[in-house]
């Protein structure tokens, strides 16, 4: 799934099928319709770009993908989102084990106030893995969060001694710890300085060798920068999806480019 | 100008309330030390007390005081917290959550002599239990479980719901997530409230009148075997409490001194009530200072 | 692109499909059950306090026949006499009223000018020596309360009026500093919510800070305020012993203040102990017992319907 045809209708890259397939989506917080019959591929080992206005609907669509709005009670859902044969909204679906699957980053950090160990071992001891094998599954998830030689001699003290950007890459690590397929971020950098934005950034990069990433983020720079696909929402609704050099430098619909334009946020 | 006079006396009138307030409590505490404290002494503190002699202690309501409420806890804390994890964690805006709110409104509404007269029906004539510590322990759970129960409630919805999502989004049980995350959190807040409970119940007694008794056997207090009638562990055994004491030997005391057992006694128990609300704030103050410094 | 490295087990199940017999599965499970159990245990024992409660309360109506219009409004209290049997219990149900009311006449104004001295007067201040106050007097016991009434206040009334002291008013004034910190607190907690720009709006336009208070912050907070009180005056109802130890206990209608009387808690306490469980002055007790009952629920009532009103 090299991506390289550039501009070909979105049902020819579906030949090779995508990793997951949002079809017809639409969410409802009680009556209001936040997301509105969205369809899109999210396609596999690439980042995916969610940008648009706040309140779009753009993290509501990725809190869907591992059901943290099934919190909500009034949140109910249509369409599918199909995931290795299964609809993700179908209700026979463990959320449990979905969300161990598929890992998700908030916009704001979010390490439990406890050592910086614990945060990695917390959800590795409730599936019980075998004692001989955390130490090894932190170090390599500490590394892939590019966190290791800034933690490594203080594994025991605690995680809100740590900086906001470090906060947020141990947040990554946590996540990568339980070896998910997906990862969904949202807004990830936005409550961080920009050198700690830099670093999450890079980190993106390196990580989409080995997982599927979705990102939510309201820096169109970023988007431009780090993702592979990105997809513009407006007001519930999907606007355009594309790559994202394509998107960005000769946007199909309007309001696409006007947005990229700043004509409104 | 009028207005001003008008605004300066009512000023005066609300800090007249305040210092009124103040001085309630000030000469409440100062009077009750003051003439509970000649009356402490290591005998007053270490002797049975005496139902018509001068000169009698109160070994065994202190020690039936301490009972009561380390056992009353052991039977509301567990409960009350579950009871607090559903209502915060678990129950969904409906018939059921409305009638367990109303539920933990009725019980914490309850008079106390209410509940003694439940705990009398109920747990000393239905259940066979007789007077008992553990009548009086089951009484006073139904009087603090709404206490503990709230206080659970309160503190774990003042956990930042991030704690939470950070937890579920790693594919943990919402059990797991409340047992590990949550409940952890909340420790500080629901451990303040349970202190100030315990002083709560420390110095009940209407709960107790027809529950526990009114009267303590000869207690042997060599004897550890909670299965024994002379034992101070035993559960089935009659027991006065410290609170119940002071009321016993005003409205039924003959002997010559009871004004100074009942200030003796009050003074006491004032000086736990004061133990359990100090040490709910040093521990509440501690653990927040803990939480902003952020180690 | 997915390689799965979950090898799908042999049977048709998805590792994403529900699994009942999944050890997580039964983790969520256990957790809830244990929940579940306590919050319906909590209801079972509602229940069963107000069941059992009113059953044994009703005896003395079902099984002695006593005329419920008698025992509510009658005037003369002797169950056990040996003569004539009466069984009035008016003078304890005017008792309890009596004290409750008074003292909410003693403590809502006290209490409620000491919380906007908290809030709106001194607010640091109010803060960090009344809340305090507030707390440690909320913590003493009520037998400590008892005790002073009656080695200070009924002296002192004994001295300035021609009774014995023990009396209405002394059941009133213990009760009344008994409820002060929860109607102190409960007001406070009212007129902090009271949001800022509402009293701002005032002060902006030149008023005092009594005009503030008087025509601003006093309305918007009544209905919490009146809350306040009720449950003040709830938990004086229910008061036992303290008032028992210094109202007298006379089975008598009090002709003053100053009179002795007798509340239903009071007289609960005092005579419980006494009756033979079973007979009839003993189940004229548990219906006492029944109307104090009947109160606190009563006093919900009007709460929930104060607070339905706030929301309008």
């Amino acid at each position: 799934m090299q991506a390289s045809d550039l501009g070909k209708e979105k049902k020819e890259a579906n030949s090779v099928s995508p990793l997951m397939d949002i079809k017809n989506l639409s969410v409802f917080y009680g009556d209001k319709e936040a997301v509105k019959n969205v369809s899109m591929p999210i396609e596999g080992n690439k980042v995916t770009a969610f940008i648009g206005p706040s309140g779009c609907g753009k993290s509501t669509l990725l809190r869907t993908i591992n059901r943290m709005n099934d919190q909500i009670d009034s949140a109910h859902y249509k369409g599918e989102i199909m995931y290795d044969g299964v609809n993700l909204l179908d209700k026979k679906i463990d959320v449990v084990s979905l969300r161990k699957e598929i890992g998700m980053v908030f916009q704001e950090p979010n390490p439990f106030p406890k050592p910086i160990i614990t945060n990695l071992t917390h959800a590795l001891k409730f599936y019980r893995t075998k004692k001989s094998e955390i130490q090894g599954i932190v170090e390599t998830a500490l590394k892939q969060a590019a966190l290791w030689d800034e933690v490594k001699n203080r594994l025991n003290s605690s995680a809100q001694s740590l900086s906001g950007g470090q906060q947020q890459r141990l947040c990554i690590a946590r996540a990568l710890a339980l070896k998910p397929q997906v990862l969904l971020l949202d807004e990830p950098t936005s409550a961080l300085d920009p050198i700690s934005s830099a670093k999450v950034e890079d980190l993106i990069i390196e990580l989409k060798q080995h997982y599927t990433i979705a990102i939510v983020t309201h820096n169109m720079e970023q988007a431009a920068r780090i993702s592979d696909y990105t997809t513009f929402m407006y007001n519930g609704e999907l606007i355009e999806y594309g790559e994202t050099s394509q998107l960005f430098t000769n946007p199909k619909e309007q309001r696409t480019e006007e947005y990229l334009t700043g004509k409104f946020s | 100008m009028n207005r001003r006079i008008s605004n300066n006396i009512a000023t005066s009138v609300f800090i007249l309330c305040a210092v009124v307030m103040i001085a309630t409590l000030v000469y409440l505490l100062g009077y009750i030390l003051t003439n509970g404290f000649a009356e402490i002494d290591w005998s007053f503190l270490s002797s049975n007390s005496s139902s018509f002699q001068e000169g009698g202690g109160i070994k065994n309501q202190l020690w039936n005081s301490f009972y009561i409420l380390m056992m009353t806890m052991l039977f509301s804390v567990p409960l009350g917290v579950l009871g607090g994890i559903y209502l915060a964690e678990y129950s969904k805006p409906g018939k059921i959550t409305n009638v367990i709110r109303t539920s933990v409104e009725v019980l914490s509404s309850l008079p106390s002599i209410v509940v003694g007269m439940f705990g009398l029906l109920v747990f000393v004539q239905y259940m066979g239990l007789g007077y008992s510590i553990i009548a009086g322990a089951l009484a006073l759970t139904v009087f603090n479980l709404p206490v503990i129960v709230r206080v659970t409630e309160d503190s774990i919805r003042s956990i930042p719901l991030k704690q939470k999502n950070a937890s579920l989004a790693l594919g943990i049980t919402h059990w797991h997530t409340v047992k590990t995350v949550l409940v952890p959190a909340a420790f500080p807040g629901i451990l303040t409230g349970v202190i100030l409970s315990a002083g709560r119940v420390f110095g009940e007694a209407a709960a107790l009148l027809f529950t526990a008794g009114l009267s303590t056997p000869n207690l042997n207090f060599t004897n550890w075997n909670p299965f024994e009638s002379t034992s101070p562990l035993n559960p089935f055994r009659s027991a006065e409490t410290l609170s119940v004491h002071i009321w016993k030997v005003n409205s039924q005391g003959i002997m010559p001194d009871v004004l100074e057992i009942a200030n003796g006694s009050a003074a006491v128990l004032i000086i736990f009530v004061l133990i359990f609300n100090l040490s709910a704030r040093i521990i509440g103050g501690v653990i927040f200072a803990k939480i902003s410094g952020k180690k | 692109m997915s390689n799965s490295n979950y090898s799908s087990t042999s049977s048709s199940t998805h590792r994403l499909i529900k699994n009942k017999n999944g050890s997580v599965k039964r983790n969520e499970l256990r957790g809830k059950v244990v929940v579940y159990s306590c919050a319906v245990l909590i209801i079972i024992a509602t229940i069963a306090i107000t069941l059992f409660l009113t059953i044994k309360g009703l005896q003395s109506f079902i099984v002695n026949g006593v005329n419920v219009g008698e025992f509510l409004t009658g005037l003369t209290w002797s169950p056990s006499g040996e003569g004539d049997v009466a069984y009035g219990a008016f003078p304890f149900i005017f008792g309890s009223f009596s004290v409750t009311f008074l003292a909410a006449l003693f403590a809502a104004p006290l209490g409620i000018g000491s919380a906007i001295f908290m809030t709106e007067i001194a607010k640091t201040w109010g803060q960090k020596v009344l809340q305090p106050v507030i707390e440690i007097l909320v913590g003493i016991p009520s037998v400590v309360y008892g005790l002073i009434g009656l080695t200070v206040i009924v002296p002192l009334i004994r001295e300035h009026s021609s009774g014995i002291g023990f009396s209405l008013l002394a059941g009133m004034i213990v009760v009344g500093v008994m409820i002060l910190p929860t109607v102190t607190s409960i007001s406070a907690d009212a007129l902090k919510s009271i949001p800022q720009d509402i009293k701002d709006a005032s002060y902006g336009l030149g008023a005092t800070r009594w005009q503030t208070i008087y025509k601003v912050i006093l309305p918007a907070a009544m209905p919490s305020l009146a809350t306040a009180v009720v449950l003040g005056m709830a938990r004086a109802f229910g008061e036992a012993l303290a008032v028992q130890m210094v109202i007298g206990n006379s089975k008598a209608l009090p002709e003053s203040i100053t009179d002795q009387a007798a509340t239903l808690t009071s007289i609960i306490t005092l005579s419980m102990g006494h009756t033979t469980y079973g007979s009839l002055h003993n189940n004229l007790l548990w219906s006492l017992g029944l109307i104090l009952l009947v109160m606190s629920y009563v006093f919900i009532i009007i709460i929930r319907f104060i607070s339905s009103r706030r929301k309008v």
